[in-house]
Parts: structure tokens; C-alpha cells; sequence
């Protein structure tokens, strides 16, 4: 029998209200905390005053990109997510590729299948200092 | 388990309110259309309430919510809505209707509310 992921915490940047919105209850319901930004500005703020153990971010962001939020906060030294997650509309390879780049563990493409998410979850727990 | 039947026509918001309604315990059938909800209830396939965004392409989530109501009168309708006009359009379809921003407590009221069965009397 699988054991229940541990709670996280989690931050979704999402630009389309309504996915931000039911992606943050649907994180909350399985147990997570979980805070939500809608653009790369937002996300940089929450990034900087608290810890976090896993991020969704949305590449296309009204303020910029997934991509450009893990790159900003390398270089402005904020500290990010040891489980970065892309999500995007778009799979290609040159788009993988950017995110692998950037530092993302993974790319999911949209719509995302929640059974993937609690996979990623449960992967993510485990890397969790104190897990084994 | 109540069974809900979900109209929201983008696949992501679709997936992540399905799975969210799933782990509150509900049986969900997703629809991406006012359309495909109509075919859905005259199929008389079991449902106890119609979850529904007000904003669809084409048929929107209040006309669908008159027309739920006339396939099955007294079927419980849920519009979310982030607009005033959209409440009273609820108000006056004879739905409940759920504010935006939306929160897990909210939603788990609502939908009980909304699933209690008619008071007589």
C-alpha cells in the first residue's frame, strides 16, 4: 500500500486565474501548503520571504517566463525550490530542452494529468531531508 | 457519493477540478460544454448536481443552468462566478452561485448546501 506524501511546501505560478485557483485547492486538499502567484514578479516576492519545497510555474506569465523566473532568482541569488516543475501548452524538444536549461526537474505539458502531479509529488517528498 | 456533473471547457482548469472534486469524495463526470451537459442529463444518466463556470463558449453557464432545471426540475446547479451579475444570474436561474476567489471551505459548503435535499413545510 503507498504511503500519503508528506506535506509540502509548495508555490504554483500560474497566470490564468481559474487553473491557479483549482491547482491550489486541488494541491491543498491532498494535504499540501500551498501559496499562488500569477506572474513572475509576484512569485520572485514569495520566493524571497519564505521556503519552499516544490514549484509549478507556468513558462508563458504576462511579466515574463517560467524559464526567466529560475534564471532571476539564480542571479539575484533568491533562493528556489529544490523541485522546480515547467508547465507549458507547448512539448517540444527545443522547449524541454529550455527548461532543462533553466534548471527545471521537469516539463509537463498541459492539461496536466493530476495522477503525473501526485507522482511528482510523491518523488519530490522523498527527497525531502529526512526522507529516505 | 454524490454524483457532479463538471462543464468547464478549459482542459487543465477541467482536470485540476475534477481531481479536486474526486478527493472531496464526489463521482465526477467532466464535460468541456453546455451542450455536452444537456446531452448528458436528457441521456438520464445519474446526477445530483451540475457544477458550472458562468463563462463557456457559447450556451454560458446561467442559460445552462434555466435549461438544467427544465430537463430536471429541482436538479442542484453550481455556477462560479467572479462578477456580480453573475450571481444574481444564478439568483434568478435558481442556482447557488460561488464567488470567486474560491476557497477549499467555501467550495465544501457550498456543494453540501446545494446537495441537501428540498425543505417541505
Amino acid at each position: 500500500m503507498q504511503r500519503p506524501t508528506p506535506p509540502l511546501r509548495i508555490v504554483v505560478v500560474e497566470n490564468d486565474i481559474d487553473t491557479r485557483t483549482f491547482f491550489k485547492l486541488y494541491l491543498e486538499q491532498l494535504g499540501h501548503r500551498v501559496d499562488a502567484a500569477a506572474g513572475v514578479s509576484e512569485a520572485l516576492s514569495m520566493l524571497s520571504q519564505s521556503r519552499y519545497d516544490v514549484l509549478f510555474a507556468d513558462i508563458a506569465l504576462a511579466d515574463g517566463s517560467g524559464w526567466d523566473l529560475l534564471d532571476i532568482a539564480r542571479a539575484c541569488a533568491i533562493p528556489c525550490p529544490p523541485f522546480p516543475v515547467a508547465m507549458t501548452g507547448y512539448g517540444l524538444a527545443e522547449d524541454r530542452a529550455r527548461s532543462e536549461a533553466a534548471g527545471f526537474r521537469h516539463h509537463l505539458v498541459k492539461p496536466l494529468d493530476p495522477t503525473k502531479l501526485k507522482s511528482l509529488l510523491t518523488e519530490a517528498s522523498r527527497e525531502l531531508p529526512g526522507t529516505d | 457519493m454524490a454524483d457532479i456533473l463538471l462543464v468547464e471547457d478549459d482542459p487543465t482548469s477541467r482536470h485540476l477540478m475534477a481531481a479536486l472534486l474526486s478527493e472531496m469524495g464526489y463521482s465526477v463526470t467532466s464535460v468541456a460544454s453546455g451542450d455536452e451537459a444537456l446531452q448528458h442529463l436528457y441521456s438520464e444518466e445519474t446526477c445530483d448536481l451540475v457544477f458550472t463556470d458562468v463563462v463557456l463558449p457559447g450556451m454560458s453557464g446561467i442559460e445552462l443552468a434555466r435549461r438544467c432545471r427544465a430537463a430536471r426540475p429541482g436538479l442542484a446547479t453550481v455556477l462560479v462566478t467572479g462578477k456580480p451579475e453573475g450571481w444574481k444570474g444564478a439568483l434568478d436561474a435558481g442556482a447557488l452561485a460561488l464567488a470567486k476567489p474560491v476557497s477549499r471551505e467555501r467550495l465544501a459548503d457550498v456543494l453540501a448546501d446545494a446537495l441537501q435535499p428540498p425543505r417541505h413545510g
